[in-house]
């Protein structure tokens, strides 16, 4: 009985995500031609994927150092309560924050690349914190002791020895983030003010402007192929410079 | 360590100063957000008065509670059931799938539905099944490593005595998973009650929920008051479940 209960609702899950492949083999029986998206647009979505993940890297990464190594319970719960928050919410209050900034020193982020950058790095950088933070933490004191015996200075242990040891888990931090970024829609729409135009807003207004649901579809998959493709990609760079 | 200690905590304060100074300013007696001009609760008032507002938040509520139910449930039967890596490996490859292309895939799915069965499904049916699709893999992955705490010898001596299947999961799996199910099901339902993009997808022009409301000012860039206060509002399901979750988790962890 539970047995079944679970199988069908696992295969209703796993069915789901082929539907996108059913949609495609309807249009292509259809005839229908693809939208594609512009080669800039997918450039911006890309860059500012890469630099959300980045920047959220290397914004979390001492903060996860400090919870892992000496952080309270509190700080811990501090810094993982925003998770809870939703995109919307947050997205809407940083819009109200960007008015405050503009009227008071007269910098436009509303409607800015640098707005959405800002909005995306405050979204995700609790994610990359997470998972930095359980890498670290598995961290043995061991080759750090035995460095400072052999005579690196602190920061040498912590460059030569702990940021290499911990490079899993920027990888992993990389890939979640990169991977949420690339399908970002929230934050260009609302703090990009639709000027800051990317693969998911296309999507976005292919499906509710343009009522075609067989285009988006297939660019959801490609969006999908992409971002696991450039994944692929970027973590093996990574490696190949750790190494 | 100490820089890093300041550091850590310059962090925490700029991830709290945007959504403070919502609330902040839902208590603003001003309707510009750069002049305070007083303490008030008007909006709230303004709020209580905007009938729409209170059925969206009602639909969200009702929708989260529904979602979260059935998504722990099913995730506790697919996590007892499914516990080897093999199936793991799948259903954490479908949480970390693009947001877009999840709900896109729902909406085809609902539309292929509509056109060939004849069953209209957008609207309330259709946001409950897209936040439970997309949920249920996110329960499934929180509960399965904690299945593990759940002996064998546990389950097998029950059902030696006699008990059902589901007696089984119902009497001895559950009280002995119950934090990790509260845990859980708070997280789908804050995650259901504030999704914005899967219920778009899926829902019908007559069904409104609080994100959609919220998105119809914070997409044209408007700011207004009242929306503040129905933002602050929104906030209490969020923060009450991180305060309950870590209290969860705390017990747990200290009575493995």
């Amino acid at each position: 009985m539970i047995k079944k209960i679970a199988l069908v609702a696992f295969a209703s899950v796993i069915l789901l995500f082929y539907t996108p492949f059913l949609a495609f083999g309807y249009y292509i029986s259809e005839g229908g031609s693809l939208k594609l998206p512009s080669l800039s647009m997918v450039i911006t979505t890309f860059l500012l994927a890469v630099s959300t993940a980045v920047i959220s890297i290397g914004l979390a990464y001492p903060a996860a150092y400090y919870l892992a190594k000496r952080g309270s319970e509190l700080e811990f719960a501090l810094i993982t309560a925003p998770l809870w928050v939703g995109t919307l919410l947050k997205a809407y209050s940083l819009l109200v924050l960007f008015a405050i900034v503009e009227k008071f020193s007269g910098i436009a982020l509303w409607g800015s690349p640098l707005g959405v950058l800002i909005g995306m790095v405050y979204e995700y950088l609790p994610y990359a914190l997470l998972t930095l933070y359980a890498a670290i933490e598995k961290l043995s004191e061991t080759p750090v002791y035995a460095a400072r015996v052999l005579g690196a200075s602190r920061l040498q242990a912590f460059f030569r020895v702990e940021l290499p040891l911990t490079m899993p888990g920027v990888v992993a931090a990389f890939i979640l983030v990169f991977l949420f970024a690339m399908g970002e829609v929230i934050m260009p729409a609302v703090l990009g003010a639709w000027k800051v135009y990317t693969f998911g807003s296309y999507i976005w207004d292919l499906y509710f402007k343009a009522r075609d649901i067989f285009s988006g579809g297939v660019l959801s998959l490609v969006l999908t192929a992409l971002s696991l493709l450039a994944t692929y990609v970027v973590v093996k760079t990574i490696r190949s410079f750790s190494l | 360590m100490k820089i890093l200690r300041i550091y850590t905590w310059a962090l925490i304060a700029m991830l709290y100063i945007p959504v403070a100074l919502i609330v902040a300013l839902s208590f603003n007696d001003s309707k510009l957000p750069y002049i305070w001009g007083g303490f008030t609760y008007k909006w709230y008032l303004a709020l209580f008065q905007w009938e729409q507002a209170w059925q969206a938040l009602f639909n969200s509520f009702v929708i989260a509670l529904a979602v979260s139910l059935v998504a722990t449930l099913l995730g506790v039967f697919m996590a007892y059931v499914l516990r080897s890596d093999k199936y793991l490996a799948i259903s954490q490859g479908a949480v970390v799938m693009p947001e877009i292309s999840e709900a896109l895939a729902f909406a085809a799915a609902l539309w292929l539905v509509k056109t060939y069965v004849g069953v209209d499904l957008f609207g309330p049916v259709g946001v409950f099944l897209a936040h439970l699709a997309y949920t249920l893999p996110m329960a499934h992955v929180l509960l399965t490593p904690y299945i593990a705490y759940v002996g064998k010898s546990v389950v097998e001596a029950s059902r030696i005595l006699g008990a059902s299947e589901m007696k089984t999961v119902a009497f001895v799996i559950l009280p002995i998973l119950m934090p990790a199910f509260i845990a859980t099901f708070l997280i789908v339902f804050v995650n259901s009650f504030d999704t914005y993009i899967k219920t778009a997808f899926t829902t019908s022009p007559g069904f409104i929920t609080a994100p959609i409301l919220l998105w119809n000012y914070a997409a044209r860039g408007r700011g207004d008051p009242t929306i503040y206060a129905l933002a602050t509002l929104m906030l209490v399901p969020s923060i009450a479940a991180a305060v309950i979750y870590f209290r969860a988790i705390k017990r747990y962890s200290l009575s493995p």
